[in-house]
């Protein structure tokens, strides 16, 4: 349903993202996760032409049969909410501060839909029961920071599905909102995507939680997805060092639920950080900050599959545990 | 709402700080500039609307017999000037005059000028550097230079001074506007709109404008105190309003060669010219700080 292909986004002149390969199968729950920098929101963004002026975009995107890349703006914005829905990182700024909740859900809906005032009013009253938010028709009237954060972002979940997209975007969700809140907004995304068998391209930097929603998982750096496969069997099996060190410094999975192997024990990090764009060293990408790096991958390493549909591109992959 | 039993429902939605907080302690919040601002605000406005229905004497009613009357006389609470005009109608009728021309401007330059605004920060930014050079040459011209060729070209008059002070405002307007615009299309709900799939007019209109409406009511108020100055300054200058309409700039001329027999009469029209003008700032900048954000945690935040 959506395929990205050889899909490059430039700035100013330098390429900050170039995706091989990337594909979404309908009704299945794909993550991008990546450190800051790394590009995944970006790569969320530019599916639907949310850049900025200044961004570059070439190759391919294609959503339900139609390439997205050579739409002009007109076009774009019929895809963009009825078919393709957002939800944000920071709910307190994804809200209008100025205009009401109701009138915020309801935007898609009058945009894309021929429905009458009332009936518009009753199905804002119905998107905001099934995203669980209390009392609807007094929320409606309610203005965003009357809100907390967790409802804030049902708000945001509401207003995105609300013309029944095929595929919702969502860009680090739960990252703004504290832990206890985090899983019910997660388990909400779950619930409506297979309740409407609407796919989900979500974006985290956290594996867990990634592992937690999604069926695949596309890992990035550098703009690169550098592994790719089923959630399980990426995080079973990681291949590429980065997937590998990313792992290792999410202390959260004991691989036997034995945490007092935690104990005393440092906490993994990945040394240095996201270079600059532009700052990339040749070859593979990541091999600056790798403690595995060999001359082999001073060369750029071609994308190599194991299993069903697990790949990734290292030359210097790690074994199996 | 009747039915006050504490609900579930309710506790889910906190209550909206203006529902807790009363009428009484948010009005002593407000600084108070808004209060004297806002009196000889609308001192300034009642006088003029009253100038309409009454005034003490007829528009122009010449008391022959009690010419440059001091103050005091009875009948004549501020006196008479030379041609025995009573001062506190001349007063009310400059007032109705600095209305209609400040009004009108302020309008049309507000709307002129904030739409230069937004359509110069929703534009690419190629497009943009260019359009703001061009405000910043209208900024530069000098306003008592485009009224004076305005009045060469289209003659002295109420009309000449109010499309004067139009052009003098607009780039102020547009220059004020292009900031706060840019600064909202930065902003996570613009982008969410555009999720939506809406697009960038609507965007213009219902997102941005409403975010920076705070800004221009203060940039309005305070265009209303400098447009009361400049119609006071042209028609002083004898390009504003003709005899007989009266107004408060050629009020001021016309004593100016009274300086020695009647220098009192000069101090009431400047009186009325530094209130009203002052008024409308005091205003603006009490709104700025109960409008302003970071001030109230009512707004955004």
């Amino acid at each position: 349903m959506l395929e990205l292909e050889d899909l490059r986004v430039q700035i100013d002149g330098r390429e900050i993202i170039h995706i091989d390969r990337l594909e979404l199968e309908p009704g299945t729950r794909l993550g991008l996760v990546g450190e800051s920098g790394s590009g995944k929101t970006m790569t969320a963004t530019a599916i639907a032409g949310l850049l900025p002026d200044e961004a570059k975009v070439s190759g391919s995107v294609r959503f339900a049969g139609r390439e997205l890349l050579t739409l002009d703006d007109r076009q774009l914005s019929e895809i963009r909410g009825r078919k393709i829905g957002f939800v944000f990182q920071d709910p307190a700024r994804s809200l209008n501060p100025m205009m009401r909740i109701g009138r915020q859900v309801s935007e898609a809906i009058r945009l894309h839909t021929e429905l009458k005032k009332a009936a518009v009013a009753d199905k804002v009253i119905e998107l905001l029961e099934l995203v669980q938010l209390p009392d609807p028709p007094a929320l409606v009237r309610r203005y965003p920071h009357q809100l907390s954060g967790g409802q804030q972002q049902r708000v945001m979940i509401a207003a995105a599905i609300a013309a029944d997209p095929e595929l919702l975007i969502a860009d680090e969700p739960t990252t703004a909102l504290d832990v206890t809140v985090q899983e019910e907004i997660l388990r909400l995304l779950i619930s409506l995507s297979e309740q409407r068998k609407m796919s989900v391209l979500f974006v985290s930097h956290d594996l867990g939680v990634i592992r937690f929603v999604c069926d695949r998982v596309a890992v990035i750096y550098g703009g690169h997805v550098v592994e790719t496969g089923w959630v399980e069997d990426v995080i079973a099996n990681p291949k590429h060092r980065y997937t590998n060190a990313l792992l290792s410094a999410n202390p959260g999975m004991p691989k036997d639920d034995n945490f007092s192997a935690y104990i005393g024990q440092r906490l993994q990090t990945i040394p240095g950080s996201v270079p600059a764009v532009g700052n990339f060293p040749t070859g593979c990408r990541f091999r600056n900050r790798c403690a595995h790096a060999t001359e082999a991958c001073t060369a750029t390493p071609e994308p190599v599959t194991v299993g069903t549909n697990h790949r990734y591109s290292c030359w210097n992959p790690a074994e199996k545990e | 709402m009747i039915d006050t039993a504490p609900t579930a429902a309710d506790a889910g939605v906190p209550p909206t700080p203006a529902d807790r907080r009363s009428l009484g302690r948010r009005l002593r919040r407000w600084p108070i500039t808004i209060y004297i601002g806002g009196t000889l605000v609308s001192l300034f406005v009642l006088v003029a609307l009253v100038s309409f229905v009454w005034t003490p004497y007829p528009p122009n009613e010449l008391n022959l017999t009690n010419r440059l009357a001091s103050p005091g006389t009875p009948g004549f609470p501020l006196g008479t000037d030379r041609a025995g005009r009573d001062v506190v109608t001349e007063l009310m009728l400059g007032a109705r005059n600095s209305l209609y021309v400040s009004v009108v401007s302020t309008v049309v330059a507000m709307v002129v000028g904030s739409t230069i605004g937004l359509i110069t920060a929703g534009s690419h930014r190629r497009v943009q550097g260019p359009m703001m050079r061009l405000v910043d040459v209208g900024l530069a011209f000098p306003g008592i230079l485009i009224a004076l060729v305005l009045a060469a070209k289209l003659g002295a008059g109420n009309t000449t001074a109010t499309i004067a002070i139009i052009i003098w405002q607009i780039p102020v307007a547009a220059r004020v506007t292009v900031g706060p615009a840019r600064q909202v299309l930065a902003l996570d709900f613009v982008e969410a709109a555009y999720g939506y799939g809406r697009r960038k007019p609507y965007v213009m209109v219902r997102h941005v404008l409403p975010n920076i409406s705070p800004l221009l009511i203060v940039l309005g108020s305070v265009m209303f105190a400098a447009a009361i100055l400049i119609e006071a300054a042209l028609a002083y200058l004898g390009v504003g309003v003709q005899p007989p309409t009266s107004s408060w700039g050629r009020f001021l001329n016309e004593t100016q060669s009274l300086l020695e027999a009647a220098p009192y009469l000069m101090f009431f029209p400047g009186l009325a010219i530094v209130l009203t003008a002052l008024g409308f700032n005091l205003l603006g900048d009490g709104l700025r700080t109960v409008l302003d954000p970071q001030q109230s945690r009512s707004g955004l935040s």
